[in-house]
């Protein structure tokens, strides 16, 4: 024995990790779901799902790694006649290794691990979300709404860029929105446009003349110069649109004083809202006075402080959208309130944490029953924001004040100040460990489940599955180190004989090794679970702590024990 | 010779420590998944449960103790013919007098859990593939119960009653009323799933279930073929011992014999539940059925056995020095 066991165990276990790796990575390859994810996220939903994999079962493989690399460890003969070195030199580096890999594997399992399952998380959602826009695109696309395309588009793209089929759709639905024959365009009510004719600057031309004769000049510029656009050669576009100028401004003095006096108006009407409390219908009245008055430093002013004034009580949705690509939170169910009188359950969908503790919610469901059943209500609502102690659910469009969403009350009443307003119990942090099933646990350090497990009981999750989780959490590291020290010393036992190579069929055999170790290691960490379950929910968690703890001393020590009796002859 | 007369000794001893340690862990679970709502763990319980754990695990733990007993026999010099002779004996005795003997002192089977055991007021549990969470749970009769699905809009649903029951392992929640529906799956209350085995783990404890049901029914019904299904799987886990002496290289010996042990459950759950029925269905004749596993079982022995005779090394040192 002329190398030190780590000499032999170093390079091993660098060969398992990267076969392993590399075979978990081939694996989330060929699994790819392309209906779960997005095909451009097929890399990235690969890599970590590998990774995932690699740190579920690194145990076995660490422990096949370490017990063949053990009983390897003879096969150099040693110097005829030379003493064997005393054991324990032979195998204190390896120890000492394994405190270090130890370590290195708390570090990844508590800090890298649950980060990665919480953005596989994320990319599975946005995948869900981008496929939503893709289905909202297309139906616009075949219902003839450019602009709605272009939107839903422009939301996918977002999440994912280079998708060439979504861009060439973008390009085709823009075209057609700058065209104003298209569905959507600005103008008159369609009852009073000419035959729609979506394409061409012949169409804007007469669109224009159409106009003309209506003596609607501004609309009449607007097609005119559209028509220019599409086709500078146009002379009677131009024609028309010099027409509308001239009429334009040829307004009398009397009608611009007219219009000036009837602007103040406007702007008084709409302060006199801000004034009053409506900080929407405020700003509405801002914005359009700002469309035709883009100068007016009051207008521009006041429709800022409206703006603001509006974000206090609700939000602008397409905030809401943008935010909604951003990783976050799924899948959050709790009792926001239960006591004798009444219980109130809540669902989200998914939450967004914001930088400064600003969050945004998604797909919010809430009812509210009583002792008997009887639903005081129930509500949905496809949008939140956190604001203080509570959501609000009053999403408005940017631009057009009947795209409001509030909302829906699909059972019960509730009263009108509160319709659009959720108290919450929970803070972001606790909602975060609320998400339904175990990837929330998952996704969480062993710190955060120890300061949130005293209020979580509370919100519906029951809290002893919160302490299990957290002790098998700590027992993984101690179950990474004993299986290291009983697998050295296993394999040392099994070792070679001294100068014999490896056997062919051995080396055919030896994809066997690490199912087997993982058949082991699996009943080694099953075993802990029972254990660990029996003692939280028997005994609550300090016994639980306190005897696992001795536990792992115990096997530890019998581990070292078995270690120790190996002989190195 | 004294290494042939130790054998049986150190059979029983490791007999007593695996059944020991494989009963404690199967009333711990027994307790955690039906049990642990009526309160703290208790030693009358344990008392109770013991005899039933023992007699479940009987099986599986005397083919781990021929696999452990295979680990010492390979490191000393003993003929190979004696030690599987002296193996299969004792294994043969210890696996039918244990069960003969334990029968009588296990009680009925265990009732089904409550459930109370799984709907804990105010607390989400999963049925299925949907939430559950009732307000108060008296003798089967819910109120106020939450439904949550995940799958439906909107996803809650509150019915103001329903009846629950839990029969082979699926809790059913039944309403009546202008709301009535029906819940229906396998319980899961966030706490028990603690207990709950990985996937991997769970196919190898479905299929030890799949054995040692088999032969406490045949001990039950058909004593003739007990004694045969015993015999086989005894003579198969000492043949396969064979595998230790396989190739140059200790370790791989080992972990072939551990893999094929696991292997062995397998194979017994796809015969009894994927061939004999087939079997009986080609041949109209049940007893053949419910030999197939243990006849598969004698050829595979057979086999290994004339592997051992006709091919492998009588000795074949499992390592340098005795560990």
């Amino acid at each position: 024995m002329s190398r030190s066991l780590l000499s032999r165990i170093m390079p091993t276990l660098l060969a398992f990790y990267a076969i392993a790796a590399a075979a978990f990575f081939l694996y989330a390859v060929i699994t790819f779901s392309a209906t779960e994810y997005l095909s451009a996220m097929r890399w990235d939903v690969a890599l970590k799902r590998a990774f995932i994999l690699f740190m579920d079962y690194l145990i076995p493989v660490h422990a096949a790694a370490v017990a063949v690399a053990a009983s390897r460890s003879a096969e150099e003969k040693e110097a005829a006649g030379a003493p064997p070195r005393p054991f324990s030199r032979v195998v204190s580096s390896a120890v000492a290794a394994f405190l270090v890999l130890t370590a290195v594997y708390a570090v990844l399992a508590e800090g890298v691990a649950p980060r990665t399952r919480s953005r596989l998380a994320d990319l599975r959602y946005l995948s869900r979300v981008a496929s939503e826009y893709r289905r909202e695109a297309t139906a616009a696309m075949q219902g003839g709404d450019w602009a709605a395309a272009r939107e839903a588009i422009d939301r996918y793209l977002v999440v994912d860029p280079g998708n060439r089929q979504m861009i060439q759709n973008r390009l085709v639905a823009a075209s057609r929105v700058t065209r104003p024959g298209a569905a959507n365009a600005p103008g008159p009510s369609p009852a009073a446009v000419p035959a729609p004719d979506a394409a061409g600057a012949q169409a804007d031309v007469e669109k224009a003349r159409f106009y003309a004769g209506q003596s609607d000049w501004f609309s009449a510029h607007y097609y005119a110069q559209a028509a220019v656009a599409l086709d500078p050669r146009r002379a009677d576009a131009l024609q028309i649109a010099s027409q509308a100028e001239n009429e334009l401004a040829g307004l009398t003095r009397a009608q611009k004083d007219a219009a000036a006096a009837h602007l103040l108006t406007q702007k008084k009407d709409a302060l006199d809202r801000l004034e009053s409390g409506d900080a929407l219908g405020a700003y509405y009245a801002f914005l359009a006075l700002a469309q035709d008055n883009k100068n007016d430093a009051d207008v521009a002013r006041y429709l800022a402080e409206a703006a603001k004034e509006v974000q206090k009580e609700s939000f602008f949705t397409d905030e809401a959208r943008r935010v909604e690509l951003l990783p976050g939170t799924q899948g959050i169910l709790f009792f926001n309130r239960n006591d004798a009188e009444s219980t109130e359950a809540v669902s989200i969908a998914k939450m967004v944490e914001m930088p400064g503790g600003d969050a945004w919610f998604f797909d919010i469901e809430a009812v509210r029953y009583d002792a008997d059943g009887s639903v005081a209500w129930h509500f949905t609502a496809p949008y939140g924001r956190r604001e203080g102690e509570a959501i609000l659910m009053d999403a408005v469009d940017r631009t057009d004040a009947r795209n409001r969403v509030l909302p829906l009350l699909l059972e019960g009443t509730r009263p009108a100040a509160e319709r659009a307003i959720l108290r919450l119990q929970p803070s972001v942090e606790e909602l975060r460990a609320l998400s339904s099933g175990r990837t929330a646990l998952a996704g969480m350090s062993v710190p955060e489940m120890w300061r949130l497990r005293a209020r979580l009981g509370a919100y519906g999750l029951a809290r002893q599955s919160l302490n299990v989780e957290m002790s098998m959490r700590l027992v993984m590291p101690f179950a990474f180190l004993i299986l290291s020290v009983l697998c050295t010393a296993l394999g040392w036992s099994l070792r070679m004989r001294s100068g014999e190579r490896l056997p062919a069929l051995g080396v055919v055999l030896l994809p066997l090794l690490p199912v087997t170790m993982a058949v082991l290691s699996l009943l080694y960490l099953h075993a802990h679970r029972l254990i660990v379950g029996f003692l939280v929910i028997g005994f609550g968690l300090a016994t639980a702590m306190i005897v696992v703890a001795v536990l792992q001393v115990v096997l530890l020590a019998v581990a070292l024990a078995l270690l120790a009796g190996q002989s190195s002859r | 010779m004294k290494e042939p007369l130790k054998i049986p000794f150190v059979f029983l001893f490791l007999l007593v420590c695996t059944s020991i340690v494989c009963a404690v862990l199967d009333s711990v679970s027994a307790w955690g998944l039906s049990g642990s709502a009526g309160g703290r763990f208790t030693l009358l319980f344990a008392a109770q449960h013991l005899p039933r754990s023992l007699y479940d695990v009987l099986v599986p733990s005397v083919v781990l103790s021929i696999v452990l007993l295979g680990l010492r026999i390979a490191r000393r010099q003993i003929s190979r013919f004696l030690a599987f002779v002296i193996v299969l004996g004792v294994g043969y005795v210890v696996l039918v007098n244990g069960m003969l003997w334990i029968r009588p002192l296990v009680g009925a089977p265990p009732a089904a859990p409550s459930p109370r055991q799984f709907l804990a007021p105010s607390t989400f549990a999963r049925v299925g593939d949907r939430l559950v969470a009732v307000r108060s749970l008296t003798e089967g009769r819910a109120r106020a119960v939450l439904i949550y699905d995940a799958s439906t809009t909107p996803r809650f649903t509150v019915v103001p009653a329903a009846d629950a029951t839990v029969h082979a392992g699926t809790l059913t929640l039944t309403s009546e009323g202008p709301r009535a529906l029906t819940v229906s799956g396998a319980p899961d209350l966030t706490w028990t799933s603690v207990f709950a085995a990985d996937r991997f783990t769970e196919l190898f404890l479905r299929d030890i279930r799949t054995m040692s049901a088999d032969f406490q029914h045949l001990l039950a019904a058909a004593r003739g073929e007990f004694f045969v299904a015993a015999f086989a799987l005894v003579f198969l886990c000492t043949a396969s011992l064979m595998l230790l002496r396989l190739t140059r290289w200790p370790l791989i010996n080992v972990m072939l014999l551990g893999i094929a042990a696991r292997g062995w459950f397998s194979l017994y759950h796809f015969l009894a539940v994927s061939v004999a029925p087939q079997v009986s269905r080609a041949l109209t004749d049940s007893f053949a059925a419910r030999m197939a596993p243990s006849l598969a079982f004698l050829a595979l022995g057979v086999l290994f056995l004339l592997v051992d005779i006709l091919f492998l090394p009588p000795n074949r040192p499992g390592s340098e020095i005795s560990g």
